[in-house]
């Protein structure tokens, strides 16, 4: 592939790659990272595209792959077994929780997100980036139907996150 | 024809898809999410060319460590004009000459330096590859400087150490000489001696980083192509 027309292809994109980037990691300099990581990937993987899907179907599928894999690679417990005492508190200070109240609405919606489980996290990210349910199938690899259940889940779970149930 | 988040109805919810039991969203509650979701512009830099994590990692290492180092000179400026002044004050003549005339003027000479050093690798926009890799270089460069100089102030104070035991020991008549002084001053010398070694070492490390660097970079101003790292 020609690289303005991967550039082009790129910038058309940017946005909802970055969303998907965002989503998967909270810390600026490993965002860079892990956009240059599915960069990568889709650069390579373009040269394999025959047009069967939608281009934004298939460079969701390529970024979502490698968000799993770099939250999986996060969280990958050293070996020796897991620790008896976790290492670190994931509940957030009283502070975190002030900024969170002070904060907007797409604020709330990502940190909201982040604290999704991740196939919750990528089934919610899909349908709101506006993804019909057949390329959320395709992309995550799942059947229709388990696409409804996973996102009315998902969706159960952000309202959770978001506040509006208990 | 309704709106769902996912397009027309009939195109979303084809008849063999079964319907779902709840909705946890009005229709207009979703869509104001998802017109939220689809508004944000995360900023995240991008590169002109997709880059190696491993030097940026390295340059943002080199980064926060040189600000630690800035952060230790200041504070050890402090401590040395503290002691300068204690010394013209306080301690006897034998101690405060030799702090005045060489040993502090040289620690105040190499903190200064040592800051400007530091200081010169930290002025770099990290956007680009190509400035990643210019601020790679750069700190290589200021590293294997500030071990040059590092090297001779070693020597220079095992000099200084030789000649200053030399003059402790026999003013007035070797009034002050004895066991404890002597081992002390065989102490330092060895200390510095074994310092040189290990910054001499470390300067070639670093020019072997930096001839590794100069290539890529080369590499990359001739077809845009970042090799892998060594």
């Amino acid at each position: 592939m020609e690289p303005a027309a991967f550039q082009k292809i790129l910038d058309e994109h940017a946005a909802a790659l970055k969303r998907v980037v965002a989503t998967y990691e909270a810390d600026p300099h490993l965002q860079e990272d892990l956009y240059q990581e599915i960069a990568i990937a889709i650069w390579r993987a373009m040269a394999n595209f025959r047009g069967d899907a939608a281009v934004k179907t298939f460079i969701l599928r390529i970024a979502h792959n490698r968000g799993a894999s770099h939250v999986a690679k996060e969280v990958r417990v050293p070996r020796g077994g897991e620790p008896l005492i976790p290492l670190r508190d994931n509940q957030p200070t009283p502070e975190k929780r002030m900024i969170e109240k002070q904060s907007g609405p797409e604020v709330r919606l990502v940190q909201a997100i982040q604290k999704l489980p991740v196939n919750q996290r990528q089934i919610i990210t899909l349908a709101l980036e506006g993804t019909a349910y057949q390329d959320i199938s395709d992309i995550l690899g799942i059947s229709m139907s388990n696409v409804g259940v996973r996102l009315n889940r998902a969706k159960k779970a952000l309202r959770r996150e978001l506040g509006l149930i208990s | 024809m309704s709106q769902t988040p996912f397009g027309p109805e009939s195109a979303m919810n084809p008849p063999d898809q079964p319907k779902i039991a709840e909705e946890w969203f009005a229709e207009d509650e979703w869509s104001s999410l998802q017109e939220a979701w689809q508004s944000r512009q995360p900023e995240i830099a991008v590169d002109d060319h997709a880059l190696l994590g491993k030097i940026k990692r390295r340059v943002r290492f080199n980064k926060i460590w040189n600000n630690l180092v800035i952060g230790n000179n200041l504070f050890w400026l402090l401590t040395f004009a503290y002691l300068a002044y204690y010394m013209m004050t306080n301690a006897p003549l034998v101690l405060a000459l030799p702090y005045a005339v060489f040993l502090g003027p040289m620690m105040a000479y190499v903190t200064v330096a040592d800051y400007r050093l530091r200081r010169q690798a930290g002025d770099i926009d990290h956007q680009q590859t190509r400035s990643y890799l210019d601020a790679a270089i750069q700190h290589c460069r200021v590293a294997i400087k500030l071990r040059r100089t590092l090297n001779w102030v070693y020597l220079y104070c095992v000099l200084f150490i030789i000649g200053y035991s030399w003059f402790y020991q026999t003013v007035e008549n070797g009034r002050y000489a004895n066991d404890g002084v002597t081992w002390i001053f065989t102490a330092l010398v060895a200390f510095y001696v074994a310092w040189m070694f290990v910054s001499w070492r470390w300067q070639k490390h670093k020019q072997n980083e930096l001839a590794k660097y100069e290539n890529i970079l080369a590499q990359y101003e001739t077809d845009g192509a970042l090799p892998e790292l060594p």
